[in-house]
């Protein structure tokens, strides 16, 4: 059953990403209203998906990396909404809901679907909380960096007074800036909350904090660098790519610490 | 049942003979009914760049000779004066000529976003006068249809083409919806003038105009609804408004220096310089600020050039939309054709008859073989006398206006498809 669930969930982002498509071609309201539509009938079916299987096992798929990127796509796709509803800029759902439905679609590999993530006695309610938070963190992070991505070539084009046929399938870049402000913010505070509880589980599991891992170290650093973002940005009245440039920075950092970390380094962190 | 469009353009025609026949709408609709022998169907189409008649007719040669009559009567000419600017289009030509205007691909401005209203008006008239019917309803809601597809799915209207547009464009780049910005004109010059009320059509409702005779200043502030201030008044602006249009004589430079200081008391917020002034008013160097976007007169024809070469690139794109639209109007007229809607109409009855004898024989597959084909033939005989008058009467509708309702109908009533479609069901 959560299989058959965890499929139509795919299918229906699936769908939206290829009205999506016809969008970002046409730029018809209509294709984006439909987009937006199978997005959120995608984020229903993948909320019932992650509701049945905790309700059947107590258990959120957490262990191991089909279920991550799941919850993932589950986050992103919630932030999404959040930030269409909130900013109403049609481009948004168009420009990430086909990385959605490619996050559910990997879940379906079977060499992904082997790679273990997190020992399932270690999950506790806290710590899902932790992971949960951080991750609505990364995922506001991500929509934030590919709207600020948005905002430097459309800065760049400006400013180079090259205007391109394409970019005018962007948004102006004051709406793009205050975007970004906006999913940066949250973000910001979604993993500033995921830091805290994190520290609480990592107090309970080893007595300490070991602030020198290489994760937690990374984590704490994308803190900084997004609170130097709004410094800069409120304090000495800095706009454009200068704080662009650090909105990119901490996404990188954020994506290393989340990913690389794992791959490159060594860390105590369980995942 | 013929389709025709008959007028001139500026391709055809010099503006002398156009302005000519350029009808008020009322008048357009006298000539309409002065055809009405001739033309079962028409719409007359008036711009300043074509006069165009399209008509629904059986006698083409007869109708442009009343064309030409009717024209004449009006305009007072003499008919032999004028043919000569002529064109006349007969169905797929014509379909494909009327998807062209209305898709701005035979404007003398190409991508230009009037044409497409004209012909909405123009059509609008004529079907609240009772000159349009079946054919031409088709054939105009497909045209509009075509024509907006045309304009979303390419880049034919997307980008402007005149300077002061594409100043208006870039301001929309930069911040948006422009109902909440303020606009400094400094020097009130003319394409000071015609670049602020394309902001002022675009929603700017605050104006400030500082030029160097205060007397000037006042008069286009008047015109904008804006305040009039001196030039130094003017410059201490910077600080508070979003956009900056500059046309100020020559003697007049902004050095970055001179800028810098206002620009670092703004915040960070963007803003928009505009340099239409020639020699130029700002130094160059004031785009390398943060959050200054700089263009000047040069920097602005080159974009509209630029987008008036990515129009030229979409037509290619464009005609094959219409090409294809055009193809689905023709099979549309086809399938309204009578002799195919009865074809299609048995198809229907036999397609439901076959469906229906199959299940009965899943049901019984015991019944001997006699008596399969005995029911068999009773369910295909009372198919055959159901249709039979109501074939019959078709075949005897004369007019063709008529034909074709009636062929629209049946189609509407029993949702009729194609044969193909109806054998790749079964």
């Amino acid at each position: 059953m959560i299989n058959i669930l965890y499929v139509l969930t795919t299918f229906f982002y699936g769908v939206g990403s290829w009205f999506s498509f016809r969008y970002y071609k046409t730029l018809e309201s209509f294709y984006e209203k439909k987009a937006f539509q199978w997005l959120l009938i995608g984020f229903l079916a993948q909320t019932i998906t992650l509701a049945s299987q905790w309700g059947a096992t107590r258990f959120a798929p957490l262990d191991r990396i089909d279920g991550i990127l799941m919850i993932l796509s589950f986050t992103l796709t919630g932030t999404l909404i959040f930030g269409r509803i909130k900013a109403s800029v049609p481009i948004l759902v168009s420009l990430f809901l086909p990385l959605i439905f490619l996050l559910s679609l990997l879940g379906f590999l079977e060499n992904i679907k082997s790679i273990p993530f997190m020992d399932a006695s270690l999950m506790t309610r806290g710590m899902i909380l932790h992971i949960l938070l951080t991750f609505f963190g990364f995922s506001n992070f991500t929509v934030g960096f590919g709207v600020g991505v948005a905002f430097w070539i459309q800065e760049g084009q400006l400013k180079q007074h090259q205007i391109k046929s394409w970019s005018y399938r962007l948004p102006a870049l004051e709406v793009l800036d205050n975007l970004t402000v906006f999913h940066v913010g949250f973000g910001f505070l979604f993993w500033a909350v995921g830091l805290v509880l994190g520290t609480m589980q990592a107090f309970q599991v080893w007595n300490r904090l070991p602030l020198l891992d290489p994760k937690i170290l990374g984590s704490f650093l994308v803190l900084v660098i997004y609170a130097l973002f709004f410094v800069f940005r409120w304090a000495l009245g800095m706009r454009g790519k200068k704080t662009m440039t650090l909105v990119m920075v901490g996404y990188f950092l954020a994506l290393f610490t989340f990913l690389g970390v794992r791959f490159f380094l060594t860390t105590q962190h369980v995942y | 049942m013929k389709f025709i469009v008959y007028g001139l353009n500026h391709t055809t025609a010099p503006i002398e003979v156009r302005e000519k026949y350029a009808l008020e709408q009322d008048k357009a609709l006298e000539v309409l009914r002065a055809l009405k022998t001739q033309a079962l169907e028409g719409v007359f189409l008036s711009t300043c760049n074509r006069v165009e008649f399209y008509l629904a007719t059986e006698t083409v040669d007869r109708l442009i000779e009343e064309t030409h009559k009717a024209l004449s009567s009006i305009y007072k000419l003499k008919p032999v004066d004028v043919k000569k600017y002529f064109y006349c289009y007969e169905d797929s030509e014509a379909f494909y000529h009327l998807f062209r205007v209305a898709s701005s691909l035979d404007s003398m401005v190409l991508g230009e976003a009037q044409i497409l209203g004209q012909v909405k008006d123009a059509y609008e008239g004529s079907r609240e006068a009772g000159m349009t019917g079946v054919l031409l309803n088709g054939i105009f809601s497909r045209a509009f249809s075509a024509a907006k597809k045309v304009r979303s799915q390419t880049e034919i209207a997307r980008m402007p083409t005149n300077i002061s547009s594409v100043a208006v464009d870039l301001a929309k780049k930069i911040f948006s919806s422009l109902n909440e910005n303020k606009v400094l004109i400094l020097g009130a010059g003319d394409m000071s003038e015609l670049t602020a009320k394309y902001l002022a059509d675009s929603g700017v409702r605050g104006f400030y105009v500082a030029n160097r005779t205060l007397e000037k200043a006042k008069t286009l502030a008047s015109k904008l609804n804006g305040i009039s201030l001196s030039l130094d008044e003017g410059l201490k602006k910077i600080t508070e408004v979003d956009i900056v249009l500059t046309s100020v004589g020559s003697g007049f430079s902004l050095r970055k220096e001179e800028i810098e200081k206002f620009i670092k008391l703004r915040g960070g917020r963007s803003i928009f310089i505009i340099d239409m002034g020639v020699p130029r008013n700002v130094d160059s160097d004031v785009g390398k600020l943060e959050s200054v976007y700089l263009y000047n007169i040069d920097n602005l024809s080159a974009i509209a050039n630029e987008n008036r070469g990515e129009r030229q690139k979409a037509v290619e794109a464009a005609e094959y939309i219409l090409r294809e639209e055009v193809d689905k109007l023709c099979n549309w007229l086809v399938s309204l054709e009578l002799v195919p809607t009865i074809t299609r109409l048995r198809d229907r009855y036999e397609f439901i008859r076959d469906a229906e004898y199959q299940d009965f024989l899943d049901r019984f597959p015991n019944l001997p073989e006699k008596e399969k084909k005995a029911i068999e033939r009773l369910t295909r005989d009372i198919t055959l006398k159901v249709l039979h008058e109501p074939t019959v009467n078709l075949k005897k509708v004369e007019s063709k206006v008529d034909r074709f309702e009636f062929a629209r109908m049946l189609h509407e009533i029993f949702s009729l498809k194609d044969r193909n479609d109806i054998d790749r069901k079964t």
